[in-house]
């Protein structure tokens, strides 16, 4: 007696309209045969090229499914019910509809599309300084839907922050950053989750911060930061996005991927310290950071979608002056201390120590220190004592206490025939910090009364004179 | 919103194929698809194919069994299939679409969707959003199964 091989409704169309023929062969494979050979066109919707069942289509025997039995080597015996069944399931996007509407603009990139966003959904990256670049990064990365973002900083909101910093407003003043950052970020995603590491990024929990996230983003502002960055990235095999700027200069690379240079294969060692000024002393045209920054997110997400020709292996050079993108090759170096083949650097160091910051050294000498209120009541009496201002000439045309000395910061050590080494000198910056280093070189220097004025000139600007520009 | 509707479906201007419901039909699928809320709801259409047309007579509210996460995904019995299909055939009809429900989620077949599904069907999607529907679209996918075609549904009140 023949079997029976019922046709479903959908495929139909090229049976002209049977819904079942009778069948005599003695396997599942033999009869699919028999099928295709009387109705060609059929075979296409049920098997793929390479002779399988199509993994939506279902052949049930007597109502067992074939996949549970011996699959298209199942054998027919007489008078079997043979069935075609599709497989009927289906489900929603894995992206929401508010997803579906806020990257709308993604989703019509063939690169981007829906799996691609579903990629930038699941990443995780953690941006290390929320300031001049961090803001662009941050903020690009949110609206891009980047899943998590984890920001590190343990700084307040400072005025002159907000001439490149656009993630503050005025209202955050004093504020903390990354909680200021936070609600800024929320505002513009919502939908991303947001880390706070309010700390300071060191060597002891460098690793536990970073081993988290898929991608770390360089947005550090000193040499001990960016090496300790780069070192830990390397020892946890995470692709660094490095990004810097000074003045009118900056520069974009991918660290430490796809088997591309690490920071160090390019600058072994750090720079001597003092040599090169950072932001606060040189500047940095507020524009700067936004431009770099926004790279760094460039290149971020095309490290998640895996499309386009990354930074890897390539130095990009940006002269915003001249207008110029220039880029240099740069190559791993195998003799590299941590990313090298034999690397001596297995775990992370005392980063200040290798930049030149000895801590100890400088703990050991302290400052005396004076403040507005002392200064201002010694110079009521009528005493004058000799007020070294260690401040750029530009800070200086802002804003000066009268009868002061000027000798800029780096000046200092090759003038000190001018300063009195056994009178009194109290010595000012803007807020204190380049005065306390010039008083600790005073000091190895023999000066025996040496005081820093503690908060500089913008502390006797808020409570001594305020006629005197804050900046 | 018009930009995801061209990776996945395309609207086929005059060359549309049509489905025609009763409102009875339409409404008893809404009903399904709230009731079921936050799950999603499947069933079928049984009705009659013609050329570029099918018109639909009855809505049959069927089980989802997938166990794992029914609020993103639906899954049909194949027995339960079989045995429609066997109730279809027997009064002269056929399965001519095949109903589900997006809780949350628009009214736009999914990859998922388009990954699972058979030339020849109608594929009514409803969005449901926090328990009431808000809209639903049906739609038909191309022979090379790249993509979904949006379909006309022409509403009637009953068959004459």
């Amino acid at each position: 007696m023949a079997s029976t091989l019922k046709i479903p409704s959908p495929l139909r169309r090229f049976t002209n309209g049977d819904a079942s023929i009778n069948v005599n062969e003695n396997s599942i494979r033999e009869v699919l045969n028999e099928l295709f050979s009387k109705y060609p066109d059929i075979k296409k919707h049920l098997m793929e090229d390479d002779d399988k069942l199509r993994n939506f289509v279902n052949i049930f025997i007597n109502g067992e499914n074939i996949r549970q039995k011996e699959g298209l080597n199942t054998q027919v015996n007489n008078k079997s019910d043979i069935r075609i069944i599709p497989s009927i399931a289906g489900g929603v996007s894995d992206l929401t509809q508010e997803e579906l509407i806020r990257y709308s603009r993604h989703l019509s990139l063939p690169e981007v599309g829906i799996a691609g966003q579903k990629k930038i959904k699941a990443s995780k990256v953690l941006v290390v300084g929320v300031g001049g670049l961090g803001s662009p990064v941050s903020l690009y990365l949110a609206a891009a839907g980047v899943g998590t973002i984890g920001l590190v900083d343990f700084d307040v909101v400072d005025v002159s922050n907000l001439q490149r910093q656009v993630l503050f407003g005025i209202d955050q003043k004093d504020k903390s950053k990354i909680q200021s950052a936070k609600e800024r970020l929320n505002n513009l995603n919502p939908l991303t989750m947001y880390n706070l590491h309010e700390v300071a990024l060191s060597s002891e929990n460098a690793l536990n911060i970073i081993k988290d996230y898929d991608i770390v983003i360089d947005g550090t502002d000193n040499f001990p930061t960016r090496y300790l960055v780069n070192d830990a990235c390397v020892l946890l095999g995470k692709p660094n996005v490095y990004g810097s700027i000074y003045r009118f200069d900056g520069q974009v690379s991918i660290f430490n991927y796809n088997k591309g240079p690490c920071y160090r294969c390019l600058y072994p060692s750090p720079p001597p310290p003092g040599l090169v000024p950072s932001c606060a002393e040189g500047g940095v045209l507020g524009v700067l950071p936004g431009i770099i920054g926004t790279l760094q997110a460039n290149e971020a997400l095309k490290i998640i979608l895996n499309i386009g020709n990354l930074m890897v292996n390539r130095f990009l050079l940006f002269d915003a002056l001249a207008m110029e993108f220039s880029e240099l090759k740069i190559v791993k170096d195998n003799n590299c201390v941590v990313c090298g083949t034999n690397p001596t650097i297995t775990k992370l160091i005392d980063y200040k120590q290798f930049c030149g910051i000895s801590k100890e050294e400088d703990d050991k000498l302290e400052i005396d220190e004076i403040s507005v209120y002392e200064l201002d009541s010694i110079l009521r009496k009528g005493k004058t004592p000799l007020i070294l201002d260690v401040r750029e000439e530009h800070e200086v045309k802002i804003a000066k206490i009268e009868g002061t000395i000027h000798i800029p910061m780096k000046e200092v050590e090759n003038r000190l025939d001018e300063l009195d080494s056994n009178g009194e000198i109290i010595v000012h910056c803007k807020s204190g910090a380049r005065s306390a280093k010039i008083c600790k070189l005073l000091m190895k220097h023999k000066y025996k009364d040496v005081k820093n004025l503690k908060g500089g000139i913008l502390e006797w600007s808020k409570n001594i004179d305020p006629k005197i520009s804050q900046y | 919103m018009i930009q995801v509707n061209v990776i996945l479906a395309q609207d086929f201007g005059i060359n549309m194929t049509e489905i025609v419901l009763t409102q009875d039909i339409i409404n008893s699928f809404l009903k399904h698809g709230e009731e079921e809320y936050p799950f999603e709801c499947c069933g079928f259409i049984l009705g009659h194919f013609f050329d570029r047309k099918s018109v639909g007579i009855e809505y049959i509210a069927v089980t989802n069994t997938n166990e794992e996460n029914k609020d993103r995904r639906f899954l049909i019995d194949p027995i339960v299939y079989q045995d429609t299909e066997d109730m279809a055939d027997e009064n002269g009809l056929s399965i001519i679409c095949i109903v589900h429900s997006h809780p949350n989620h628009p009214d736009r077949p999914s990859e998922f969707d388009r990954n699972h599904a058979w030339p020849g069907f109608s594929y009514i999607i409803m969005s449901i959003n926090k328990g009431v529907y808000t809209c639903y679209r049906s739609w038909k996918l191309n022979e090379d199964r790249t993509k979904f075609i949006k379909e006309k549904i022409t509403i009637i009140k009953e068959y004459a």
